[in-house]
């Protein structure tokens, strides 16, 4: 495994973070797909290999699961508690992450202002 | 009215590959079948389509999702050729080049697969090499089985090579 897989590290890439987002209620992937189209007003998209290539990672790495029977073409999906964990911890870093930037740039503003 | 061209792509070689069949398209050309370097067109218009490739190596359980994925994300799946999967979508005016990736990540995951598919069978090539044709190497047939082999090997570890280098620089952007 690569020493930059995010989910190794723990971080979920933007991707993964607004699949795992959107299967808080179960949902197959054109669900996901649509419903972060309109949550981002169609700001953020994910193509169908990425999309595909995505759901298997988190499948196998256990943060989402098959919901219902499986059966059928298209398969619908939900996230497990360690997959909601995880979320929760990447909201967490994410909000860290506006909280600095927004201290750099209000001392840059006092400073030049 | 078909057409057939023999062309070889290699591994490393998938954008490409995509290009040319685009191409193809625009001159009135549509790809719809792949065998061994053989590619299939029909004549038609010129038309907008981009085509995609991608490389898919889990098993065929899921394959009817795989396609459903791209099918309602607007894609027509062309053919396949072993791990590879070709599809095809309409440029619309509005939208930019489609792409079926978007994001490196994932991407880089492609060629992944593909790596990981690579390696086992150059090391079967060079296994047999080494166990049965240099051994062997006395008769003059095997000989010239012997220079085959040196050749596909070097194609391997330089596919593998290059493939693994597409893979690194996704991984590092």
């Amino acid at each position: 495994m690569a020493r930059n897989d995010s989910l190794e590290i723990g971080e979920l890439t933007d991707t993964s973070f607004y699949i795992l987002l959107s299967l808080v209620e179960a949902r197959h992937g054109y669900l996901i797909m649509q419903n972060i189209e309109e949550l981002t007003e169609g700001g953020f998209s994910i193509g169908p290999a990425s999309m595909y290539t995505t759901i298997k990672k988190l499948l196998s790495a256990g943060l989402i699961e098959l919901y219902g029977d499986g059966k059928g073409k298209r398969k619908t999906y939900i996230a497990t508690n360690s997959g909601l964990q995880l979320l929760e911890k990447d909201i967490q870093r994410r909000e860290l992450m506006i909280v600095h930037a927004k201290q750099v740039l209000n001392q840059k503003g006092e400073k030049s202002g | 009215m078909k057409k057939r061209i023999f062309r070889l792509f290699f591994a490393w070689q998938d954008q490409a590959e995509e290009k040319w069949l685009t191409d193809m398209a625009e001159q009135g050309l549509l790809f719809s079948k792949y065998q061994f370097g053989l590619y299939t067109f029909h004549k038609s218009e010129p038309a907008d389509y981009v085509y995609k490739l991608d490389y898919k190596a889990s098993s065929d359980q899921d394959f009817e999702e795989y396609v459903t994925i791209f099918e309602d994300a607007g894609w027509e799946h062309v053919d396949r050729f072993h791990g590879w999967h070709y599809f095809r979508k309409l440029k619309s005016i509005s939208e930019e080049e489609p792409a079926i990736y978007s994001d490196h990540s994932s991407e880089s995951q492609k060629y992944k697969s593909l790596v990981n598919f690579l390696i086992p069978i150059f090391l079967m090539t060079v296994a047999i090499f080494l166990t049965i044709i240099v051994p062997n190497s006395h008769s003059a047939i095997v000989s010239i089985v012997k220079w085959i082999y040196v050749f596909l090997i070097s194609i391997y570890l330089y596919a593998i090579v290059r493939v693994r280098r597409k893979m690194k620089k996704l991984q590092i952007k």
